[in-house]
């Protein structure tokens, strides 16, 4: 079991670039293993929400970080997310670090957004500042790094 | 006797080959097709941005589907498409969006009101 309180959260842009999610304490738990974290509908968290797969049906304001995101229909997420892949089919509002993004029909992400791929489907509704973070060699570049960090709550 | 009135003919279009350069204002009542580089104002119904193609400046169309590069403002009153190799910076303006992965969104983006669907004017007269 390990312990949430030890995970360091990123708190800067570049960290989350070259974070080791292979490592993250979340996913080498249950390596193999199928592990998730439920929100569920009449469900709200205020504070920080760290797993390796978390499905947001309710409200979540303060920090996400996880591997994978995703915020439902009826899902609400207020604040930071720092994550590998987000799914938004809720609605979103958040300063938003990942390299995937995809909002699905129906999904609200209102952001300022850095990421490395995105798509968005047919009723997908997008607004904020988006910007991309540039790979060079498979490494992540952050020409802006420090500038407009969201930081963790 | 029925007359209508306010129907259009065939819309004008434009197209600007790969390799080509304009500079200036344009207003294109149908579409407008660029392969190659534009800069300047732009008004058109529908603007397609072909791989090859660059457009930057006031660009205000019904319509968008990107596959090359679109800068600085940028306002589709309805429908806009970034395919996988296409990229738009600077803000953006929509009312629908598609995103096919690959493409770049970058800058300030913002959703506005659908257009408003046009309305044709019908007159009836009776003769007597």
């Amino acid at each position: 079991m390990y312990d949430c309180s030890l995970i360091t959260v990123p708190q800067h842009e570049d960290e989350v670039a070259e974070y080791d999610w292979e490592n993250f304490p979340p996913s080498m738990h249950r390596k193999g293993k199928t592990s998730f974290c439920i929100i569920d509908e009449c469900s709200g968290i205020e504070g920080k929400l760290i797993a390796r797969t978390a499905f947001v049906h309710g409200q979540v304001r303060g920090l996400v970080f996880a591997e994978h995101v995703t915020v439902e229909p009826t899902g609400r997420v207020d604040g930071v997310i720092f994550c590998r892949k987000l799914t938004v089919l809720g609605s979103v509002r958040a300063d938003v670090i990942c390299d995937n993004v995809l909002v699905r029909n129906g999904g609200r992400l209102s952001a300022a957004l850095k990421y490395r791929t995105i798509k968005i489907e047919p009723g997908g509704m997008v607004g904020g500042k988006f910007q991309r973070r540039v790979t060079i060699d498979g490494q992540a570049s952050t020409p802006a790094a420090g500038a407009g960090i969201p930081r963790a709550v | 006797m029925v007359e209508k009135t306010g129907e259009q003919g065939p819309e004008g279009a434009v197209f600007i080959g790969a390799g080509v350069e304009l500079k200036g204002e344009m207003t294109v009542p149908g579409s407008a097709t660029v392969d190659g580089r534009f800069e300047g104002a732009l008004n058109a119904k529908s603007l397609v941005v072909g791989q090859t193609g660059h457009v930057s400046g006031e660009i205000n169309v019904e319509i968008a589907e990107v596959r090359g590069t679109v800068g600085n403002n940028l306002v589709v009153r309805s429908r806009l498409v970034l395919r996988s190799s296409g990229a738009i910076t600077g803000s953006c303006s929509y009312s629908k969006i598609m995103v096919e992965e690959g493409g770049e969104l970058s800058g300030s983006i913002e959703k506005i009101a659908p257009a408003e669907p046009e309305q044709k004017v019908v007159s009836i007269q009776r003769g007597d």
